[in-house]
This record gives structure tokens, C-alpha cells and sequence, in this order.
């Protein structure tokens, strides 16, 4: 019976192992948690403005492409890409033509893009990303109608 | 052991500090569009923030602005530094009738380097 009130005070003191374990899963929580998080791109185009001319105007060509409400994009009356594509594989195809065309006649492609009012910012991206695909970098916004 | 757990708390407590200094008020909370075609920049300097979340409200830096106070806020931005890039961040949702509200403003205060914050997709 002696031996056995003993035992119990040899093991008091701090369990230090386990709260190393919890300690370590923080600290891999929190450096996980960190580097997850997403960083921001850039998609950078230049707005209309106004530029001094001193060299005589040469129209470039220009293509509008609209969006629907519903996402559908339209060129020149004719929808490409299906309302659920991302990548926009049809638009790509026909604005990298137009800039091959473009570069043959020594013009620059311009694209604008008419979005409808009620247009998710996304699908503004998808289509801008199109642009960029087709190696088009001069892209615009149509901003006339009252907002 | 005493000077490992010293040291454990230590980078513990140091983590979670960066984490949540990182994240409070530097910049609104959106669910930005993602981009193929986007490049992460090395250059962030000459930028102005301006964000409109999924209901159109707008904001320069992290304080919610009229569109009025916004132009002017740009016009003095641009006055100081010619150079000045517009980076627009519009939620996913943002419907295009506020980004063009935007746009015009800037581009009647003549900011015309607009950039769009998006997500890489990976």
C-alpha cells in the first residue's frame, strides 16, 4: 500500500510533449494560412483620352465586341462561344485572324468592348483575357450612354 | 527544451501577429475575377486603389467615397503624381454599370492607366 501512494507524485510536473505537438500544428497552421493566401495579377488597358496628334491619323481597325446580359458575346451579329465557356476558345481564334489581317494591312487592331450594363465583372475578364490571348494589347472601354 | 519552446512561441506569436496586421483595413475584402492571362507585377508603386464590391459601392484605398468625392480624390492623386495608374478591384459580381461609372470618372479627370486586380488561375 506504501508503494502504491507513491506513484502518482513521480509523474506531477508540465506534460511538455504534447504542447509542443499542439504548438508545432499552430505554427504550421499559421505559416500554411499565410502563404496561401491568393496574391493579385494585373490586366492593365488604356481608357480614351485625349492625345496630342502631330502625325497624320491612321484609322485603326476596330472591333466591338459586345456581351449580353446572359453572357453571350456578339461580334458584328454573329455569337461566339457558348454562354458558358470561360476560355473563349472561338473568340481567340477570330481576333487572332483579325490581327493577323490587321498586321498585313499595317493597322492596329483595336478592340472595344461593349459590355451590357447588368454584365458580371468576370465575364468582362474572360473576354479581356481573350484579347490578351490573341496578342491584341489595344483594348477599350465603349463608356458612351449615361451611367 | 526550454530555450526550442521559447523559440516556437516566439515564431508562434510572430506569424500570428503578420497574419492578422496583413489583413485588417489595408484593403477591401473581394472575390476578384480570375485571369488567365494576368501577370503578378513586380512594380506596384504609382498605383491608386480603387474598388467597387459586388453592390457598387465604392472605395478609394479602404474608405467608402461618392463618385464626386472619388474624382477629386484622383484629380489630387494625379496632380501629384502624373504617372498614376488607376488599379480598379471589382468583385467577380460587380455588374459592368458601376465599373463604368468608374471608368468614365477617371477618365474625365484624365487617369487613362486602368488596371484590373484579378486572380490568377492556375
Amino acid at each position: 500500500m506504501a508503494q502504491l501512494k507513491k506513484k502518482p507524485e513521480d509523474k506531477v510536473g508540465v506534460p511538455i510533449a504534447p504542447m509542443i505537438d499542439v504548438v508545432f500544428l499552430l505554427l504550421i497552421y499559421f505559416m500554411v494560412s499565410s502563404t496561401l493566401e491568393r496574391q493579385e495579377a494585373d490586366l492593365s488597358f488604356q481608357l480614351p483620352g485625349t492625345v496630342e496628334q502631330d502625325e497624320p491619323l491612321e484609322l485603326p481597325d476596330e472591333q466591338i465586341i459586345e456581351i449580353q446580359q446572359s453572357g453571350q458575346i456578339i461580334v458584328n451579329e454573329y455569337p461566339y462561344d457558348s454562354v458558358e465557356s470561360t476560355n473563349l476558345v472561338e473568340l481567340t481564334a477570330m481576333l487572332t485572324r483579325f490581327r493577323e489581317s490587321s498586321a498585313a494591312n499595317k493597322v492596329d487592331a483595336v478592340v472595344v468592348i461593349a459590355p451590357e450594363d447588368v454584365v458580371p465583372h468576370a465575364r468582362i475578364v474572360h473576354v479581356m483575357d481573350a484579347c490578351s490571348k490573341a496578342g491584341i494589347e489595344a483594348v477599350n472601354f465603349a463608356l458612351d450612354g449615361d451611367a | 527544451m526550454t530555450p526550442m519552446i521559447d523559440m516556437v512561441f516566439l515564431l508562434l506569436v510572430f506569424f500570428m501577429t503578420v497574419s492578422t496586421i496583413a489583413k485588417s483595413g489595408f484593403q477591401v475584402e473581394l472575390d476578384l475575377a480570375e485571369s488567365t492571362e494576368s501577370d503578378v507585377p513586380d512594380d506596384t508603386s504609382n498605383r491608386g486603389m480603387v474598388s467597387v464590391d459586388a453592390e457598387g459601392e465604392i472605395y478609394l484605398g479602404s474608405n467608402p467615397v461618392t463618385i464626386e468625392a472619388l474624382k477629386s480624390g484622383i484629380k489630387a492623386d494625379l496632380a501629384i503624381n502624373p504617372d498614376l495608374q488607376v488599379q480598379v478591384r471589382a468583385d467577380a459580381q460587380t455588374q459592368y454599370a458601376d465599373v463604368k461609372k468608374l471608368l468614365k470618372a477617371c477618365a474625365e479627370v484624365g487617369a487613362v492607366e486602368v488596371i484590373y486586380a484579378t486572380y490568377q488561375q492556375r
